[in-house]
Order: structure tokens, then sequence, then C-alpha cells
């Protein structure tokens, strides 16, 4: 029987959680800050080459009522993620499931081997609940206000707000790739690896990966002081090659910070021998040579019940499996339309500037933004094509977090084409979403903004992500829901990555009028109409209605 | 029962010494604890001697360099004085504006702003550098919080409210009113009340509302404005207090003048004071002496137009006093052909058919032949035989004139109306005369008028009635105009409004011969 067990295990790990794991690695791979996990399995093989000469014969088999209790929790799981169809649950339930596996095949003496690997793969588990969403927040503010009291130190006149550092020479914001969150997750991953390798105590690991949190914090307000002391020199480390050095120089610097963290500890704390350890744990009595047979038993039933939810998730999953290379492929360029590529006048407005912008790849306002201003008396709209994104984006948290305050939000089906040359992609019958949301910002008063996505196809999408503003109960139920809750993928399977956003930002010296709103309205569908024109193919002839937006499109488990 | 005495007692003893036990262990425990710890401390430092590695140390120093740098400047950053940091925003701020980077400056106010919370001034600036930089919707969101049109609350901002309405054209009464209440709004905060009288009497002054000006501009500090104070005393009815007002400006121009001699506008209102005075030969002699400092063609207008003011005040009754002035008119043109005034009143002169009419008729030939102001000669000239009914001399006239001030706005203007007024009409050429004039002067009633008839005689009355409706809001006296667009209406289709115009230009011809 105990041969067998091998064999059980592949069948868990395969039926069981296969088509869950691959939707789940195909999330995590779908946000920079994990695609760190591909080089697991090299982290895995190197631990467990390291504790090799540890193999033992399988032994001591004791407490097998709590490895009962934990596969049938971990199935239990398993069944929760089918019904609901939640990777990250798969995802726990299968660590559970891999140390009753391990424990199965060597007993409790075969865990040390065994341990290290495992505690290594818990990486693939992000924080529930939006955790690692808040903690980019959070590391966001903390990186933008230290760096602020820095530059002030320095004597460099600057302005910050929420995530944004303005100096006269650029404004940066404090995308996700600076604010320290991809090179967090990273370098905790590399420090858990180092204790893990070189066998560091509990505490140490503990006390290193606080560090190493400290390391980052470091790492990136020296970045962002850098790109501003850098600006007043005429030299922009912002972005391009030069961004991307920078960058690579500081994680190193932090990788070097975290080993010397390390051995800085390893100074303080003594270090215990573990092979005398693991000598003293031998003299023990090891009691029996294989799991009991009842367990053994349990294990096969078990093993057809996850057999089954296998079955049920190939059945009930939505669309086809995702491409899980999907992140690493190169994004199409984007045209560059120039000063010209829109016209002068266009409705009522007349075109009174146009900038190209470029900013690091992943920030949340585009890689590339072409900007045209229009006016039109005291009302002034910039209107912008940012790209590329890959999925639906909700342009107010981008707002939100530099300081607006989003007084009202929602979201237009805007009937038949617009007026004036624009010509209607799916005939006048096509109802097209545009999110129309009003803001304000201390010393900037009111303004309005207008935004939806074109995907390949030239299909607009809008849509807002939900933002509780309401109590933390209410807002941790909320993403409770959705932890469990199926979302409606079945439309997100129809969109063609990457898309485009075609943005407006209206402002005006009086408050606007319901004409003004809706003169502006008309002047963004006929733009819309007009980059979609030009830098769409069409090659689908469906209707867009079927696209309508939702509120809920893309919550984020 | 010994033994069983013993025995009990034996029990209670060992009870007692359990109980003693329980109390010390009770009663030392903390002493007992501490003293473990500190063995297990002891131990664990003997531990750690044994085994540390000065190597490892060696290794941990960038950390711990990195550490103690990062702590030195949190904490240094965490003592830093704001109100220092504040001060170099407000200087940084003060700079730019100076070298007219408002980018910077509105960064910089803005971050002031952060640190100052509610200083009001600070986001004045904001607001001034935000209109400078075009941001207007900025700047209109700053105002709203620091001039609000129903409340008082920064008084420099209610005065640059206001005067930005009042520079607005054209002036509405809207903005009038808007500007009068955010001037009241300074007044009431005591904050730059002087600027806001000023205001108050100067918008009161436009308006004809002399007494209020009056008050308003009496309450001024600044003496520049005690000219306009002397003719409000003057229209309000208070001749005393007017001429009181107008010696007293006088006298502060003279000072100023002879103060700064090179600021020929000082010597402007200085001689507008001699004339509201009557003191034409005063003003004349200072202007003659800004002259001599600074050849300007402003001062030689003025000049003539004081010579004009003076031909004016002198009556026309008996033959010395025209003589009188035409020797004025015949001064000023020596000064400054090109007044407009100049011609006005030579004409008129022309016209009256007395013996200054040849008199002026004979300058003006002269004038033609010494090559002296033909131009405007020609021009009086060619208008006077058109008034006459020799519409070829007059034409001769116009040509000439036209030829030799090619850019004089009226010369193109009259040549242009004799154009359609000969036979046969060239109202193409009238056409290609009088729209570069328009074009510079895209308000002027005259010039509106005018190419108002030659769009009519060119059968465009669609186009006609826009440039005559602009021009009647000033003309509405003249009969010719009301003439031009009953004409135009009626081939419009538009009866009603054609016969009210003719109504109109009739009783307008019919005053005029009454008179």
């Amino acid at each position: 029987m105990t041969s067998r067990i091998p064999l059980l295990a592949v069948f868990f790990a395969i039926s069981g959680y296969g088509v869950l794991a691959w939707w789940h690695l195909s999330s995590l791979l779908a946000r920079p800050h994990y695609q760190f996990i591909v080089v697991l399995p090299f982290l895995v093989l190197a631990l467990l080459r390291t504790r090799a000469e540890e193999r033992q014969p399988p032994g001591n088999f004791r407490w097998a009522p709590l490895i009962v209790l934990l596969l049938t929790g971990s199935s239990l799981l398993l069944v929760l993620a089918t019904w609901a169809w939640s990777p990250w649950i798969a995802m726990l339930s299968g660590l559970v499931t891999s140390f009753c596996v391990i424990w199965l095949l060597t007993g409790w003496d075969g865990l040390p081997r065994w341990m290290p690997a495992w505690l290594m793969c818990w990486i693939l588990l992000p924080p529930p609940f939006g955790w690692d969403e808040r903690l980019t927040v959070a590391l966001r503010g903390v990186t933008t206000r230290a760096t602020s009291s820095l530059l002030e130190l320095f004597g460099t006149l600057h302005l910050s707000y929420m995530n944004v550092i303005q100096v006269p020479q650029k404004s940066l914001f404090i995308a996700d790739a600076c604010s320290g969150v991809h090179s967090l997750f990273v370098l905790l991953a590399a420090s858990l690896f180092l204790a893990l390798w070189f066998r560091r105590s509990a505490l140490h690991t503990i006390l290193l990966l606080i560090a190493t949190v400290g390391i980052v914090l470091v790492e990136n307000i020296t970045r962002l002081v850098v790109i501003v002391l850098g600006l007043s020199w005429r030299m922009d480390l912002s972005i391009g090659v030069n961004h991307t050095f920078l960058g690579l120089m500081l994680f190193l610097g932090s990788a070097v910070l975290i080993a010397s963290t390390d051995q800085l500890l390893v100074f303080f704390l003594p270090q215990h021998d573990p092979r005398a350890q693991q000598a003293h744990s031998q003299t023990g009595d090891s009691i029996a040579k294989e799991p009991p047979r009842w367990l053994q038993l349990a294990a096969a039933t078990f093993s057809l019940a996850f057999a089954c939810c296998g079955l049920v998730q190939w059945w009930t999953m939505p669309g086809s499996l995702p491409d899980l290379t999907q992140s690493f492929k190169s994004v199409p360029d984007l045209k560059v339309l120039g000063q010209k590529g829109m016209p002068v006048k266009l409705q009522e407005f007349s075109q009174v500037d146009y900038s190209l912008i470029q900013r690091v790849l992943g920030d949340p306002f585009g890689q590339q933004s072409q900007q045209w201003v229009y006016a039109r008396g005291s009302l002034m709209a910039q209107i912008s094509i940012d790209y590329p994104y890959d999925g639906m984006h909700d342009a107010t948290e981008c707002y939100a977090e530099t300081g607006w305050t989003i007084d009202q939000a929602e979201i237009l089906n805007w009937t038949g084409a617009s007026g004036s040359e624009a010509q209607a992609p799916f005939g006048d019958e096509t109802v097209e979403p545009l999110a129309v949301v009003r803001m304000s910002r201390a010393l900037e008063g009111s303004v309005l903004l207008v935004f939806s996505q074109l995907d390949r196809d030239g299909v607009a999408l809008a849509g807002f992500k939900h933002r509780s503003a309401g109590p933390r109960v209410v807002d941790a139920q909320r993403r409770l829901d959705s932890l469990v809750r199926r979302p409606p993928t079945t439309q997100k399977s129809s969109v063609r990555p990457p898309l485009l956003q075609v943005q407006m930002l209206a402002r005006s010296a009086e408050p606007f009028t319901e004409e003004d709103v809706d003169r502006l309205l008309k002047f963004y569908v006929d733009f819309r109409q007009q980059s979609r024109r030009q830098l769409v193919d069409h090659s689908v002839s469906g209707t867009a209605s079927q696209l309508a937006a939702t509120r809920s499109d893309f919550v984020t488990p | 029962m010994n033994k069983i005495v013993s025995k009990y007692f034996r029990r209670a003893t060992r009870s007692l010494r359990w109980l003693l036990h329980q109390l010390m262990a009770w009663l030392f425990w903390p002493i007992w604890l501490t003293h473990h710890l500190v063995l297990k401390l002891g131990r664990s430092l003997r531990f750690w001697w044994r085994r540390r590695k000065l190597q490892q140390l060696l290794c941990g120093l960038p950390a711990l360099a990195v550490a103690g740098t990062a702590t030195y400047l949190v904490v240094a950053a965490a003592n830093q004085d704001h109100s220092q940091i504040a001060s170099r925003y407000q200087r940084a701020a003060k700079a730019a504006m100076e070298r007219r980077d408002f980018t910077s400056a509105m960064l910089f106010l803005q971050r002031l702003i952060e640190l100052q919370p509610g200083n009001r001034d600070t986001l004045f600036d904001l607001a001034r550098a935000a209109e400078n930089k075009g941001d207007y919707p900025r700047m209109a969101s700053a105002m709203r919080t620091l001039a609000p049109e129903d409340h008082p609350v920064h008084g420099p901002s209610h005065l640059w409210q206001a005067t930005r309405l009042l520079s607005q054209k054209p002036a509405t009464p809207k903005n009038l009113k808007l500007a009068e209440s955010h001037l009241f709004h300074a007044l009431t905060l005591q904050e730059s009340t002087a600027v806001a009288h000023d205001l108050l009497g100067q918008m009161y002054f436009q308006l004809g509302l002399w007494s209020q000006a009056v008050q308003h501009l009496n309450a001024s500090p600044d003496r520049s404005h005690q000219l306009m104070l002397a003719k409000a005393y003057s229209l309000a009815g208070q001749g005393a207090k007017g001429r009181s007002a107008g010696e007293q400006a006088r006298d502060y121009f003279s000072r100023e003048a002879a103060a700064h001699p090179q600021n020929f506008k000082l010597r402007l209102d200085w001689a507008e004071s001699c004339l509201f005075l009557e003191q034409y030969p005063e003003a004349i002699r200072v202007l003659q002496d800004a002259l001599t400092l600074d050849n300007q063609p402003i001062i030689r207008q003025a000049l003539a137009r004081c010579y004009v003011t003076w031909a004016d005040s002198l009556q026309e009754a008996n033959p010395a006093q025209r003589q009188k002035k035409f020797e004025l008119l015949a001064a000023g043109m020596q000064v400054y052909p090109d007044e407009l005034a100049l011609y006005d009143r030579l004409l008129k002169m022309l016209e009256t058919g007395e013996e200054t009419s040849e008199l002026a008729r004979q300058f003006l030939l002269t004038n033609i032949v010494e090559g002296r102001a033909a131009g405007l000669s020609h021009l009086i000239l060619g208008s006077y035989d058109y008034l006459s009914n020799r519409a070829d001399e007059a034409r001769l006239h116009m040509e000439l004139a036209f030829e030799s001030l090619p850019n004089a706005d009226v010369v193109a203007n009259n040549l242009a109306w004799l154009m359609i007024h000969i036979e046969p009409p060239q109202a193409e050429r009238a056409l290609n005369l009088i729209d570069p004039v328009v074009k510079r002067n895209p308000t002027l009633p005259r010039f509106l008028d005018t190419r108002g008839h030659i769009l009519l005689k060119l059968q465009r009355p669609r186009d006609a009635v826009r440039d005559l409706e602009q021009a009647v809001t000033s003309l509405k006296d003249n009969a010719s105009t009301h003439e031009a667009l009953s004409a135009a209406y009626s081939q419009l289709g538009l009866r009603d409004l054609a016969a009210k115009h003719l109504e109109a230009s009739k009783s307008l011809s019919e005053n005029v011969q009454r008179k």
C-alpha cells in the first residue's frame, strides 16, 4: 500500500487541483509583482538538494488523526473552491494536502528534509482579501511621505500629495513599480530562501523578513530621492534605460543589504548546530515505519473525492484554460498620431496643444499617453489615448490615488453615432459605454472625467472597480464575498487585450452646466470614434451591446 | 494517645511547612524569576561570546551603516523647523513670480498652502499665478473661495475680482454690479481701502454718477485722480469745489512734472488740468515744453487738441474771434495734421461761407502748395467739394488725399463713401477701400455704416444689415443709416422692419430740415 501512496499523491495533485491551480498561476503571473514565481521550481529543487544528505527511511507516523483532520479540512476547502470557483482557496487546500501527502510518504522523520521546500511553496499564496493591494497603497503612502521629508531635509523644493511628487521639472507619480511592491515580494521570497537555505532559526527568519521590509522601503525612498535630485541636475532617471539601470542597481544593493543583515543577525543571535539537534532527535524512539492501514484507506477515499472535484472543475470551467505566457508576450506598439493626427476643430472645440508622454512600465496612467488639449471658451478638455492595458481599467483609482475625491460616478450607455463625420463601428444601433465621473480636489475645483477603453477589435468597455466607502466591516464582507463569488468571466474572455484608454479631463472656470456636459460628451464620443478609426483594426463585426459595462466586472479576489 | 498526638502533630507540622513553603514561593517568585533569567542570559551571553565571529560583524557593517544613516535621517527629518521650510517656499515662490515662471510658482505656493493652511494671501498669489499661466479653472476655484459674491472674505481678492470685471469689454450692467459689490466687500474688510475708493470713484465717474464719484474720489488718497474729482465736482454742479480741486490737480501735476521731467504723462495731465481751468496759454506752454523734451506724437496730438479746445471756447460772433479761431486751428494743423477734430472744425469753417471760410480755403491750398499736411488739406477740400455738390473736384481731392495718406482711416472711409455716390458708382473699389479700415476698427460705427451702404449697393442686403444694425446703435440720429437699413430689409422681404426704419429716417430728416 505504501508504494502506491506517491501515485495517489500525483493523482490528487493533477486531478483535484490541476484546473484551479492553472487559473491561480495565470492570475499570479498577470500581476508583475508575482512573476518571480517562475523561479520557484528551481528554489524548491535547490532546497531539496541541500537536505539530500538528511534522507532517511520513513518513520514516526504518530498523530495520524491530525493528518485525517487536515485532509478533511483541505478536501472541504477544495469543494468550496470548486463550487465558488476560487483558485486562491484551491491553492490553500493544495498546500495543506501536499503537507499530508509528504507526511504519508515520509512520516514525521522525513519532514525536516521536505519542510523548507514546502514552506517556500507558500509564496504561491498571496495575502487574501486584497491585503497585498492594501500593502501596496500603504507602501506608496509611506514612500511618498518619507521621500518628501527627505527632500525637505536636502532643501529640494517640491510638492507632494497622495502618491505624487512634483518638482518644477516634472510630476512623478509613484506607480506600483516605484512603490516597492515589486521588489518587496521578490526580496521577501529571497530572504525566506536565504533563511531556509542556511537553516536559520525561526526568530532569525522572522527578524530577517522584518528587516527586508525596511530595506525595501529604504531602496524605494532612495530611488525617488535620486530621481528628484537627478532632475534638478537635468538628468531624467524616471524613464527609459536610466530608470531600469537605477532600479537594477538599487535592487542589487538591497540584495547585498539583506545578505549583510543576515550576517549581522548571525553575529548577534547565537546559532545552535542543527546537525547536533538532528542527532539528538535521532536518538528518540521511532515507532511505526509506515502509516496505519486505516489511514491509507482514508487517503484512498479522499483521492476519489479530489478526483471528483477535478472533474467538476473541468466541467464548469469558464471558457478555456488561460494562457500562462500571456503576461510575458510583448505588447504591439501603438501608432503615434501626432498633433495633426486629430482634427484642429472637433465638434465645437479647437485644438490648442499636444504632447506625447512616456512613463514607466506598469504605470496606471499607461506607459504611453498621446495627449491633446481642446478648448471652447472657458471649457478646457484634456483628452488622451493611454496605452497599454491588459484589461478593463478604472481610471478613478488613479485619480483617487493622486488626491482627487470622487463625487459622482456613473456609466452611460451612449446610443448611436456621435454626430459630425463620426461613424459608429457597429452601425447606428450600437450602445457603447462610457464612464462619467465628477470629482474635485482642494485648490483645483471640480472637473469632469470621462473614460472608456477600446480593445483590439474596437469594442468599447467602461467600468468601475468596487470601492467601499462604508465601514471596515462592510469592506471586509465585500472582500469575503469576492473570495467565494464566481466572477462573470464570460465577458472577460471576450475582451482582446491590449486595450487602449481614451480619457478626457474637462475643466471650466465656471461650474459645469448641463449643456457643457452634453457638449463635452459629444466631443468625447467623436474623439473616440476618430481614434478607433485610426488605431483599431475592425476585424470583428459583432455588436458591442453584449459588452455593456457593469460595476462588478473586474473585482480582484 | 501519645502516638495519636504525635501523629497529628507531625501532620500539622508538615502542613505548616508546606504552607510556609508556598508562601515563600509566592513571596519570592519575582526574585526567583529574575535569578533564573539572569542565569539564562548569562548562559546565552557565554554561548554567544564563545560562538561570535568578528567576520560576521564585518559582513553586517553595511546593514548597520544603512540602518544608522536611515535612523539619523528619520530623526533629522522629523525635527525640521516648519516655519523655516515655509519661508524657503515663500522666497522661492516670490522669485518664480518675478521671473514669470508661473509653473514653479504655483507648485511652491501649493506647498506653502499645505504648510500654512488657511493663509489667504498665499491662495491669492496662487490664483494670480494660475491666471498668468492660463489655468483659469484653478484661478476661478481659488477666487470662489477668496472672493465670493455674497460676503467679504479677502480684501485684495475682492479688489482683484472687481478690477477684472471692470476691465472686461463691453462692460455689462451685471459685471458693473458685481464689481461694485466686490469693492464694497473690500471696503468692509478695511483692506486696500484707497484702491477700492479709487476704483469705485472711477466706476461711478464712467457711469455718470457724479455725486457718488465725488464721495469715493474724495476718500482716495491718490492725488493723481484729483483732476477726475474736479471734473466730477463740476459735472455735479459744484463749480467752486471743482475749480479748487482742479487747481490742486494742476499744482500736484506741476510739482510731479518738475520732480520727474522725463515723465511726459505728468505733463499731459498738467496740461489737461490747465485746460479744465480754461488756462489755455498755460496748457499750450506746458505741452510745448514737453515737446522740447520729448518729441512724441502723443504730445503733438494733445497740443493739437488743446488748440481745438481753445478754438471751441471762442465765440464766433465777431470777425476778430473767428480770425483767432482760424489761427488756432491752423496752429493745431501745423503741430499734428492728422487730428480728426481739426478736420471737423476746418470743414465746418469752410461751410460757414464767412470771411474765414475763404481764409481757410486759402490756407489749405497754401498747405498743398508748400507740401505741408497735403493729405489732410486734400481731404478737407474734397469733403467740402462733395458737400458743395462738386463731385468731380471732390473725387480728385479725395484721390490725392488717399495717395498722400493711404493708411488714414478717415480718408479711405470718405473716398469709399464718395465712390458709391458718384456716377457710375464704384462699389467694388469702395469695398476694397473700406474693408481694411473696418478690420482695423471693428467697432467704429462710422466705418461700419459706410461698409453697410457699400454692401447694399453690391446687392448683399444680409451682410449690409449686419454692419448697419451694429452702426445704428451708436448712430441713432443718422437718417441715412435708417434709410439704408430700410432698403436692406426691404430687399430681404422684411417689410415691417423696412417700414419702421423708413419712418425713422423720414422723421430724422424732417427734424434736420426744421432745425
